[in-house]
């Protein structure tokens, strides 16, 4: 889960991590009066959205005087980043920078643990940096029995920092970053850029949080800021009936039970030159009730047009599939051409079952994959 | 030969009195598993179709020299649940719950590492070895003895591809579900090793996922040996 900067610039400002001065606002008035109170020469005003790009997409400008930030902010607000209309802007102090640093605590696959990643190259996509200059990224793995030790947190100051002042200001830094980071069940928390300023201080002047959707449950604090995306609201409601799904726009429904088996069942769609409406794992169980929801979810999407539906029979026998999918599409009552492959336990039943049904029914992943793509040009 | 599990594996589940531990029990039971007893917090004395239940693992294992244990609690005590058994001296455990926080799988991967034992999972199907022993929720039925191992973070893309290989006369020598979090257990690299040292595998089947880099890691670490 996501939040906003200024969320995250708070939760940072919480455990004592040095952020910029900086008022949110709703409205080029409310932007007015907020760099009235900063008092400084300069701000900077600068759009709240979920997803990155904001400079690039003109979301984040300097502004010297009221006038400007009158300008900027109506300029900012209403404005349509990569598909998120800007509600919300952020009017911060424009700090003198002397320095700009990257640092980011975040879990790591390869060690099974959070690390902390550095480097002098702030302010800067990270991922490039990562690709074209891998030996400008630090990583410092964290013990998790131990935490961030003062020795750990000293080591990693000194791959940023040559001047022991600016050490010991970020030592303790990296140590409440990592305790915000694990009594928060973050899966990210990244300051990008730190900044050293000409008055010698550190301060975070951007934040950047995502917290583990599985821990959600004991923080109620940030399952609140919860904004989903009209896509994540539907995966919401996908969720909470035991789906998992998500919308790529194409013309065959896809319903697959098993993430690993959608997937192979949309790159078969691709293969045979048709276009998966969307990925959904119906989980493991295959009762009607389920698969009349699942139809139902896929129906709503105006651009399915055929639906393909691949079941494999584990625990759950492909002859009790079939029964399932005759009673739930007697509710159902649609037109929509429908493709089934059945596979394993008790196939043969399953597909005999199905004979002499409105249902096409395919034997291999192949033979439906070419199914749904003509279907789906009648 | 099989890696991780055959006859000799003795199993405790952890969380056994729950709708998923006895139904999982139970299938186990049937298909062979030396399945020996279960736990569940308040509930010693109690019996799951013939399976002791005990209150701590501890317990269980001094009882009855358990080696292994599948975990079916819900995801709030699955870290507790890991850390509980390696204490108790469980060797292999496999945790089948999906739903963990990650921080938590952390802690208690470090904490089993530490005790030296293995962990399969979370969020997994458990592993198979064919005629010999099945831990966790994997369908019996479609698999064979043979000499191909199978490593997958995959479920039922795993089901498919075995029911394929046993289709067409290849059998399995152990199967393994490694899981699909971003931290588990065992992984590609541990299991590709475990195979290659396992006279009986002759072949095998690696089947993979979206989300990090693990296959390129495998793929490595296969050119280099």
């Amino acid at each position: 889960m996501k939040v906003h900067e200024y969320q995250a610039k708070g939760i940072f400002a919480s455990y004592g991590v040095p952020v910029d001065n900086s008022i949110l606002c709703k409205t080029p008035q409310e932007a007015v009066e907020a760099f009235k109170k900063l008092g400084t020469e300069r701000c900077v005003v600068k759009a709240q959205v979920h997803t990155g790009g904001r400079g690039k997409a003109g979301g984040v400008k300097l502004a010297s005087n009221e006038a400007e930030v009158l300008e900027h902010a109506t300029n900012i607000l209403g404005m349509d980043i990569k598909g998120f209309t800007v509600d919300r802007i952020l009017v911060g102090e424009a700090v003198n920078i002397a320095a700009e640093y990257y640092v980011s605590i975040v879990i790591d696959r390869k060690s099974k643990g959070a690390i902390l990643m550095l480097s002098r190259e702030g302010g800067m996509d990270i991922e490039a940096v990562a690709k074209e200059t891998p030996e400008k990224i630090f990583k410092i793995a964290i013990d998790p029995s131990v935490g961030l030790t003062d020795f750990k947190a000293r080591e990693a100051a000194f791959k940023l920092f040559d001047d022991m002042a600016q050490v010991k200001q970020a030592v303790p830094l990296f140590q409440k970053l990592y305790k915000l980071f694990v009594e928060k069940d973050a899966s990210l928390a990244e300051i990008n850029p730190l900044v050293l300023t000409k008055e010698g201080q550190l301060k975070a002047i951007d934040a950047k949080m995502t917290f583990d959707n599985n821990a959600l449950y004991r923080h109620p604090d940030i399952f609140e800021m919860f904004e989903p995306t009209p896509d994540e609201k539907k995966e919401q409601e996908a969720k909470d009936k035991g789906f998992s799904y998500v919308n790529l726009g194409g013309e065959i429904g896809c319903m697959v039970n098993g993430a690993g088996l959608a997937m192979a069942t949309m790159d078969m769609i691709k293969l045979y030159g048709g276009n998966p409406a969307n990925f959904l794992d119906i989980g493991g169980s295959s009762n009607p009730q389920k698969i009349v929801e699942a139809m139902k979810l896929l129906m709503a999407d105006k651009h399915v047009r055929v639906v393909l539906i691949n079941i494999f029979g584990g625990i759950t026998r492909c002859d009790d599939v079939a029964t399932g999918l005759i009673e739930a599409f007697k509710e159902l009552k649609t037109d929509m051409p429908i493709v089934i492959r059945l596979t394993g336990t008790n196939e043969k039943e399953g597909r005999e079952l199905l004979k002499g049904t409105n249902f096409i029914v395919a034997e291999t992943m192949a033979e439906a994959g070419k199914k749904a793509v003509a279907a789906a040009r009648y | 030969m099989s890696i991780l599990i055959n006859k000799n594996t003795r199993l405790i589940v952890q969380g056994i009195t729950g709708r998923d531990g006895g139904f999982h029990a139970t299938k186990m039971k049937a298909y062979g598993t030396n399945v020996v007893g279960g736990t569940s917090p308040g509930k010693a004395g109690q019996e799951v179709n013939g399976i002791p239940v005990f209150n701590t693992v501890k317990d269980a294992v001094e009882a009855t020299q358990a080696n292994t244990s599948v975990i079916f609690v819900p995801a709030a005590f699955a870290k507790d649940a890991m850390m509980e058994a390696a204490d108790a001296g469980i060797q292999l455990i496999i945790c089948i719950t999906e739903g963990v926080p990650t921080l938590d799988v952390v802690q208690a991967y470090n904490y089993i590492q530490q005790k030296g034992a293995k962990l399969i999972g979370p969020n997994c199907p458990g592993l198979i070895s064919p005629e010999e022993s099945m831990v966790g929720i994997m369908p019996t039925n479609i698999f064979k003895k043979g000499g191909t191992g199978v490593i997958s973070r995959s479920g039922t893309l795993t089901y498919e591809v075995v029911y394929n290989l046993t289709q067409k006369g290849m059998g399995q020598s152990t199967a393994v579900g490694v899981g699909g979090d971003p931290i588990v257990g065992l992984y590609f690299q541990d299991l590709l090793e475990m195979f290659q040292n396992d006279p009986e595998t002759d072949s095998i089947a690696i089947i993979g996922e979206i989300g990090g880099d693990a296959e390129e890691r495998a793929a490595e670490y296969i050119k280099l040996t």
